[in-house]
């Protein structure tokens, strides 16, 4: 009986073992409902994610950079900003977005995805490739953050 | 129930790391009180008056263990004052608005209290740059023109930010420290241009001193030379040579061969 529950809880261990680094290394694919009204998938598609919120400076004086990556991403690219939802309300960023003209796709958080990626300050950009593992993750905008997303759009195409 | 069965349940408590929550801990009837000290710093939030003890809880958003220390110093009637890790208990009462009063009692949720407080839109950040803006001073009062047309001496200039240190901000003691060892041409001017978000001129001079800083420090008010340069990113540097074009940028100082070319200097006689 003894072996039974050491066989069993060794399983155990190593299926949470497991699954903690499959976590932290993979991301498993996102469906995300944009404030615009669109489902967005991430399956197999490289996935730029960048989180902000109205009140943060930093995030708002980025922004027109990621409309331009908006713009220009690749087919197989998805660009999705995701408002953090603190001291925030869906209708506030819909009206930020269209005071600025933002098109990007947006998604309101109600708290899923800052915990699903751990997300502890703002802004932060995430790159996500294709088989799910996170490739970027910085602060601010930085050069290899540029670098990077200039290779997902199609101003990166023609440096190839 | 036998020992290995009870051994086999202990384990899985510890694996899956299960913890009761502070909430269902809490004393019988308190107030746990969700708040951001940045929004606290811009204005004290009015909270109702209560005669039961309250516990208060930091959103964990931009914050660190030693911005909470300096909060409680400024504002001792926080003192009891924690993150609320991986907005855990945020979650667990769905706070997604600071600040919120949740009134417990024998843990049980009996009232929630939310201010209704009025979010205004960002409107600074994109606002046209004017000529007069990039006329700066400096801490120690020097004047500065960035304006292209004008002549100027080259210069280097170490974009930074008097919140350091902060996440968002990696390795800038270390290259605070590389700009001031920084060994120039006696023809380019050394500076240090401070970000105006969520600090004032007095936390820049504070950054100068402790810093040990001797070189001129200006503090952009408007944000201009940051949004002039396209500086995302901190710390960084910008080259500029005497006709005010960016010779040089990027997250590590200059190459010592750079900045002893001599076309960054003022005249072409050296």
């Amino acid at each position: 009986m003894k072996r039974y529950y050491a066989v069993i809880y060794s399983l155990l261990l190593i299926g949470l073992t497991h699954n903690a680094c499959y976590a932290s290394q993979l991301i498993k694919p996102l469906v995300l409902n944009t404030i615009q009204g669109k489902t967005i998938h991430t399956q197999n598609k490289i996935t730029y994610l960048k989180f902000w919120a109205t009140w943060c400076r930093y995030c708002i004086e980025e922004m027109p950079h990621l409309q331009k990556t908006a713009n220009t991403k690749r087919e197989q690219t998805h660009v999705v900003s995701i408002n953090v939802g603190l001291n925030q309300s869906p209708q506030l960023v819909s009206r930020f977005l269209s005071q600025y003209n933002y098109t990007f796709p947006t998604v309101f958080d109600d708290g899923s995805l800052v915990e699903r990626f751990k997300i502890t300050g703002t802004p932060t950009h995430i790159i996500i490739d294709k088989q799910g593992n996170i490739i970027h993750r910085s602060a601010l905008l930085t050069d290899e953050l540029k670098a990077k997303l200039l290779d997902l759009t199609t101003q990166g195409q023609h440096h190839e | 129930m036998n020992k290995p069965l009870l051994w086999f349940l202990f384990n899985i408590l510890m694996i899956c790391n299960i913890k009761i929550t502070e909430a269902q801990t809490a004393m019988a009837h308190e107030e746990v009180v969700f708040i951001d000290i940045w929004s606290e710093y811009a204005a004290l939030s009015n909270l109702p008056k209560s005669h039961l003890p309250r516990r208060y809880f930091q959103i964990d958003m931009n914050v660190n263990t030693a911005d909470l220390a300096h909060f409680i110093q400024a504002y001792p009637q926080f003192k009891t004052l924690k993150i609320d890790k991986n907005n855990r208990l945020a979650k667990h009462f769905s706070v997604q608005k600071t600040p919120t009063v949740i009134s417990l009692k024998q843990g049980e949720v009996v009232n929630t209290y939310t201010p209704n407080t009025l979010v205004s839109l960002p409107n600074k950040e994109h606002l046209a740059i004017t000529a007069e803006q990039l006329r700066l001073t400096s801490l120690q009062n020097s004047h500065f023109d960035f304006n292209q047309s004008d002549k100027h001496p080259a210069r280097l200039l170490f974009f930074s930010d008097a919140l350091c240190p902060k996440h968002h901000l990696p390795d800038c003691v270390e290259k605070i420290k590389a700009h001031n060892q920084l060994d120039l041409n006696s023809k380019i001017e050394k500076l240090t241009i401070i970000k105006p978000f969520y600090v004032s001129i007095a936390d820049a001079h504070t950054y100068k001193q402790q810093f040990y800083i001797t070189h001129p420090v200006i503090f952009d008010k408007h944000n201009v030379l940051f949004r002039q340069f396209s500086v995302s990113e901190l710390p960084y540097w910008i080259l500029l040579n005497n006709q005010g074009n960016v010779m040089y940028r990027g997250n590590t100082p200059p190459s010592k061969t750079l900045l002893h070319t001599p076309h960054y200097s003022n005249t072409h006689s050296d």
